[in-house]
């Protein structure tokens, strides 16, 4: 049962949903696919995030000739780290694991390698709830909630020591796509800066936003359905801060609202202590903040009116101690990102299968949105790669 | 450790006529698999009581799978509520417990075999107060059935304290009664 299952399954099942969550992770194990390959041909990869990176190295064991044209001049995406804040590495976008570790071996699905990721077993014991101006304890929220979490190292570590080393001659940065034209058999890829690219597949993993907000000019346009499967979903706002304090004086969880009230929004916020099970005496409490809840803190028009406005809001929860143990803090907006301006997937997940579907077998898609499962998720975005590029090698057209 | 086996010998010295052996599904939460062995005694005196007190020391283990064990030694002090005429009865009591849980709090992940490895565990000790509610049935002259509802508080520990809710069904066995009687 992953953090997003968690927050809003609480308001509408009162729990229930969230029991034995390592059992339930045990059981939305996926493994890669076997992949017969009757393509030969060249291969363009929209997008250097998970998904982008993942489906590039999966082409790459092929030996299938690719690039990967990434608008901005860092891989990685919604998967982001800073190294340089405290003492271990923190994860600015993607930071949770939401499913059973061992998918970060299957995913690479190489038995040869040899190395290991230190992992925490996540489940905070001391968990609150804000409500009615009162901090309340609900610490037996905890038998309900695991998860696992990088102890020394990120998901951005994860892609970037163990995918990217083999890819990474084939990705052109800051290269932002402007057209996709499919209408012949060699399909004509070009940049805002003007360059042209030709691929026989394309495979788009570019953000929800990005698609709906037709950054990318596709034709022949797409398929009616498809048009009407993007506008029934969509990538709210989103935002991390991370603050740094010289006491502890928080519990690992703090969640807002009753047990009936977190569903009230279309998101998810929780403060957390980022420093659970790592090895150190830094004091690190955080804030995750996605959906209509998070509004007000990527409108904030600096940096230092979003500090103040959240230190506010915790002095509420802690009789001020928060302002007056406060050292320092880093945010990432993610709705202020070019090219990602959102968090992660919602609304009517109905719709994720026809947004999945290729386009005539030469337009493929992969991303978090495209997930075979666990949509919202690294992994997930992760695995509609290897589906995107099980189909593509498959050659079905 | 050495107390929670002194309590267990206590409790098994006691002059008492009906013994009463029970093994249980006890379920933190309902659903967290679990086990309890329990052993109830009735002294003497009071056993053809309508409400007869009984004292129960138990053991229980109860876990989450790739989380914790939680180990219980408990002790129960009630009271039975009988009808002569039913062949049910009800129960209520109080237990004071020590929980020994180990918990796992990280582990090395291989990236090629997707082995667990190299797993750390922390050892926790919880003080364990708890109140329960049960109804029982008998199927034989020797055995009941029965279901027991249990809220307690895992606390004085240096985790956090938090509520406990167990679920336990299972069945307990006369050890004096023969089966003719």
């Amino acid at each position: 049962m992953n953090r997003n299952e968690f927050l809003g399954k609480l308001g509408v099942a009162g729990l229930g949903g969230l029991l034995l969550p390592n059992l339930f992770t045990a059981c939305s194990e996926e493994t890669v696919p076997n992949i017969d390959v009757n393509f030969n041909g060249r291969v363009l990869i929209i997008g250097a995030g998970t998904a982008g990176l993942m489906a590039g190295y999966v082409l790459k064991r092929y030996n299938i000739d690719f690039e990967i044209l990434e608008a901005s001049s860092v891989h990685g995406g919604r998967v982001k780290e800073t190294s340089t804040f405290t003492v271990f590495p923190i994860d600015l976008g993607a930071e949770w694991i939401h499913t059973d570790p061992d998918v970060l071996a299957r995913l690479l699905d190489d038995s040869s390698i040899n190395a290991s990721i230190d992992i925490i077993n996540y489940s905070p014991p001391e968990i609150s709830i804000w409500k009615n101006d009162k901090l309340r304890n609900r610490n037996y929220f905890s038998n309900f909630y695991g998860e696992h979490k990088f102890k020394n190292s990120t998901w951005y570590s994860y892609l970037n020591d163990f995918i990217v080393p083999y890819i990474e001659a084939d990705i052109i940065y800051n290269e932002v796509v402007s057209s996709i034209d499919y209408s012949t058999d060699n399909i004509a890829v070009e940049t805002t800066g003007g360059n042209n690219y030709t691929a026989d597949r394309v495979i788009i993993t570019v953000p929800l936003s990005v698609l709906k907000d037709g950054d990318i000019n596709i034709t022949p346009s797409l398929p009616t359905s498809k048009i009407n499967a993007l506008n029934d979903v969509y990538m709210p706002d989103g935002i991390k801060v991370f603050m740094e304090f010289t006491e502890d004086f928080y519990p690992d969880v703090v969640l807002e609202g009753g047990l009936f009230q977190m569903n009230e929004f279309d998101g998810d916020k929780v403060y957390y202590n980022a420093a659970f099970g790592k090895d150190t005496n830094k004091h690190i409490f955080a804030l995750f903040c996605v959906g209509e809840q998070a509004t007000v803190y990527v409108n904030q028009p600096n940096k230092q009116a979003l500090i103040d406005y959240i230190l506010n809001e915790l002095d509420e929860y802690f009789d001020g101690k928060a302002s007056r143990s406060f050292v320092k803090h880093i945010s990432q907006n993610w709705t202020a990102e070019p090219f990602i301006r959102g968090s992660y997937t919602h609304g009517n997940f109905d719709v994720l299968d026809e947004l999945k579907t290729p386009i005539d077998e030469k337009i493929f898609f992969a991303g978090e949105t495209m997930a075979p499962n666990d949509t919202s998720t690294v992994h997930g975005a992760a695995n509609s790669a290897w589906v995107a590029v099980e189909r593509l090698l498959a050659d079905r057209g | 450790m050495r107390n929670i086996a002194i309590l267990f010998l206590l409790a098994l010295s006691i002059n008492a006529s009906a013994q009463k052996l029970g093994i249980s599904y006890f379920g933190h939460y309902a659903i967290l698999p679990g086990a309890k062995l329990s052993y109830q005694l009735t002294p003497s005196s009071l056993e053809l009581a309508k409400k007869p007190l009984i004292l129960q020391p138990e053991v229980g283990w109860f876990m989450e799978p790739d989380n914790y064990h939680d180990f219980l030694f408990n002790v129960n002090v009630g009271q039975q509520i009988k009808n002569v005429n039913k062949k049910s009865y009800w129960s209520y009591g109080l237990g004071l417990g020590y929980i020994l849980e180990s918990k796992i709090t990280s582990f090395s992940q291989n990236l090629g075999n997707g082995n667990r490895e190299n797993v750390e565990r922390d050892t926790f000790h919880f003080f364990h107060p708890s109140a329960n509610f049960g109804w029982h049935s008998n199927i034989s002259s020797k055995s009941d059935l029965f279901l027991k509802y249990t809220l307690g508080y895992k606390m004085l520990s240096e985790a956090p304290s938090v509520l406990t809710m167990f679920l336990e069904f299972g069945i307990e066995i006369d050890l004096k009664k023969r089966s003719d009687e």
